[in-house]
């Protein structure tokens, strides 16, 4: 970890028209090269955080920078890439090549290059053989796999991944963790899988009722048994103290 | 309710190709990139939701849903019309490829009017059940009007589908008024639940 | 039945440049909607079963696929034979079957058949983004070529979706009955899978946004055209002139 900061996040308010704050005033830094999961319960606002950071939303207040330079609402950045929480709001070609190409294909790069890296996005998610395949033909996990090829094919510094082993298998979920682990990115990963998050993840934030109210390392913040109730979530299984016999 | 190949003369069918062409292209001088998703989905679950079938008598009938396409997508109804037509052609072959043209246009152009009705008749509107029947009503005016155009382009191919015609017509006329009761009743569903999909004034 | 690419099958039709079949099958479907005469019907019924087997399309596809038009073709036919008036060939108390309607609804039959048919062909040998390439080369607008793309995605969604919501319907009590109960219900099952959809297409606006998109859809194949294609497109243009030559002259 160079220590280069990613994500700067300062003051960040936000709320949807008609509604109450979503996000009030939170401030979050992430280094380059790490790996911090972002928890909290149904509603908390992470996905509100996500598209904050993406540039999809606009910010009521504060201040969001990415690679140092400041998010621009609606702006192409390459720098970013954002998981979807469902696939289907992510394929939108007909075949799973033009998926994966489509990002590329938007950065102006050679044709060349661009069969080149969807190519290898493909084969980073052990998926080259659904190539030519559509979309509607995929299971569930693969779908999972191709979305993620269509960020990886950008190569972006940054992955925002939303619930990315949700109705995933046990393969499949242990075949993100293990692309996820080859990754050398910057990763924000947002799940309730807690076991997962502790295989992928080394730092994590509690984001709850719009606020940041924890922040450290995994373990520590997960194995906080109180505070993880105070705030709907319980701690992982593998944190749970176990005794001989039971 | 759409004329299927083989009936009209080819001179209707290119005519149709050139009169869709140049009302698609206006359509698509006023679409905005942010639109194109929106089209699509809304095309895409339209096609589907005319696969739907209701009971009426003794048979069941599968709508076009013109009423609502028109309503909901406004000036972009001709451009989901248009593709969604393409697609029950080759995708089930129903309606026609070389008569896609006069299909396009003839429901493009009754689109245009339900919208044009729906957006004079409901502006000084608020309560929802007269908006809705108000939705019924000019759905079975565009329609009746597209069933006009399609029995004009029939007659004119030829006398001997003079019968057919009249058959066609009593048929989708019928067709028409469910059409009116179904779009109704959807539009009232749609503004008790999320309004905001038939426009900003229905915040 | 869905008509789809078959991605497995290589053929004379599969590999010919999507410009080119594009123009002349185009062609050939207008001028089978032109022809009345007999000859000239039998060239193109000739054309299309030609097509069909160099196209390597099984004939349980073919005919599964023709089964839904035919039998609305099979009402037209009647239909026609008893009102168009003209020469009474017989009549059976206040029914006459004429002889103008037997032959113009045989000519009917053929002409759409045949359509389908070549639809049918182009289809199954050209992928969707291939042939919205080929749109771009005749220039047609980008952004109907991005919903064109769009919307053939979204069909395959919302079919699953709708056969779910249907589903969950059916083991709550929903049955397929008459009345206005039921077309309420439909409807409600309806409006739901419109506001999903709704609600899907922002969030499809999204991520089209955070991968670049810009009104246009990209698309990676290239064009070339070799001189198989050019004599395939030749010959079909000098068939489609013969018949036009028998129709007219």
């Amino acid at each position: 970890m160079s220590g280069n900061e990613m994500v700067t996040v300062k003051n960040l308010s936000f709320s949807y028209p008609g509604k109450d704050d979503v996000l009030c005033g939170i401030s979050l830094r992430v280094l380059e090269g790490e790996r911090v999961a972002l928890i909290g319960p149904n509603g908390a606002g992470k996905t509100t955080l996500f598209l904050l950071l993406c540039g999809i939303l606009t910010p009521a207040g504060g201040v969001i920078t990415v690679k140092g330079k400041k998010v621009i609402p609606d702006k192409f950045n390459t720098d970013i890439a954002y998981l979807f929480q469902s696939p289907e709001d992510q394929l939108f070609s007909s075949t799973v090549f033009d998926d994966v190409a489509f990002g590329p294909l938007n950065m102006n790069l050679s044709k060349d290059e661009v069969i080149e890296r969807s190519k290898q996005a493909l084969a980073d998610v052990n998926c080259p053989a659904l190539s030519e395949k559509p979309p509607h033909h995929l299971s569930g996990g693969e779908k999972r796999m191709v979305a993620l090829a269509t960020l990886l094919s950008m190569e972006p510094a940054i992955m925002l991944l939303d619930e990315p082993t949700s109705n995933l298998d046990l393969k499949n979920r242990r075949n993100i963790i293990s692309i996820l682990n080859r990754l050398e990115k910057t990763i924000i990963i947002s799940s309730h899988d807690l076991e997962f998050l502790l295989e992928t993840c080394t730092r994590a934030c509690i984001l709850d009722n719009g606020h940041i109210v924890e922040e450290g390392k995994i373990k520590q913040v997960l194995s906080n048994e109180e505070l993880m109730k105070a705030h709907s979530m319980e701690m992982p299984h593998s944190l749970i103290p176990h005794t001989h016999g039971e | 309710m759409h004329i299927c190949d083989g009936i009209l003369d080819p001179k209707i069918c290119i005519g149709g190709y050139v009169a869709a062409g140049c009302l698609t292209a206006v359509v698509l001088a006023k679409t905005r990139q942010e639109d194109v998703p929106k089209i699509a989905v809304m095309s895409a679950a339209f096609f589907v939701s005319s696969l739907i079938h209701f009971r009426i008598g003794f048979s069941s009938v599968h709508l076009t849903f013109l009423g609502l396409v028109s309503i909901i997508l406004g000036i972009h109804a001709p451009l989901a019309i248009t593709v969604g037509l393409f697609f029950q052609a080759v995708m089930f072959q129903h309606g026609g490829l070389s008569t896609l043209g006069v299909n396009s246009f003839i429901f493009s152009t009754a689109a245009l009017l339900i919208y044009g009705l729906y957006t004079i008749i409901t502006k000084p509107v608020k309560n929802n059940l007269l908006v809705s029947i108000s939705a019924g009503v000019v759905t079975v005016i565009g329609i009746f009007s597209a069933l006009a155009a399609i029995l004009f382009l029939i007659y004119f191919s030829g006398e001997e589908f003079a019968g057919f015609a009249y058959i066609f017509s009593v048929a989708n006329g019928m067709l028409a008024l469910v059409e009116g009761v179904v779009t109704s009743l959807a539009v009232y569903y749609i503004l008790k639940t999320k309004p905001r999909m038939l426009g900003a004034r229905h915040n | 039945m869905v008509l789809e690419y078959q991605s497995t099958v290589q053929s004379v039709v599969h590999s010919w440049d999507a410009r080119w079949k594009l123009v002349v099958l185009g062609a050939l479907i207008f001028t089978a909607a032109a022809v009345q005469k007999v000859y000239s019907l039998l060239l193109i019924v000739l054309a299309v079963l030609i097509l069909v087997l160099l196209a390597k399309i099984p004939g349980k596809v073919l005919m599964k696929s023709l089964k839904v038009p035919f039998f609305f073709l099979i009402v037209i036919f009647p239909v026609l034979a008893i009102t168009s008036g003209g020469e009474r060939l017989c009549s059976f108390g206040v029914i006459s079957i004429y002889k103008k309607g037997l032959i113009t609804g045989g000519i009917v039959m053929v002409r759409a058949l045949s359509i389908i048919s070549i639809s049918i062909i182009i289809f199954s040998s050209t992928k969707l983004n291939v042939l919205v390439k080929a749109m771009n080369f005749y220039r047609i607008p980008a952004t109907f070529c991005a919903i064109f793309i769009f919307t053939y995605r979204y069909i395959f969604l919302y079919f699953e979706n709708l056969g779910k919501l249907l589903l969950a319907a059916k083991l709550r009590g929903y049955k397929m009955t008459k009345g206005i109960k039921h077309m309420s219900n439909t409807v409600a099952i309806l409006v739901t899978l419109l506001i999903r959809s709704y609600e899907q297409s922002e969030r499809v606006h999204h991520a089209m946004q955070l991968r670049g998109f810009s009104g246009a859809f990209p698309i990676v194949h290239s064009f070339s055209t070799r001189w198989s294609d050019v004599v395939k497109t030749f010959l079909l243009f000098f068939l489609i002139a013969l018949i036009l030559g028998i129709e007219y002259l």
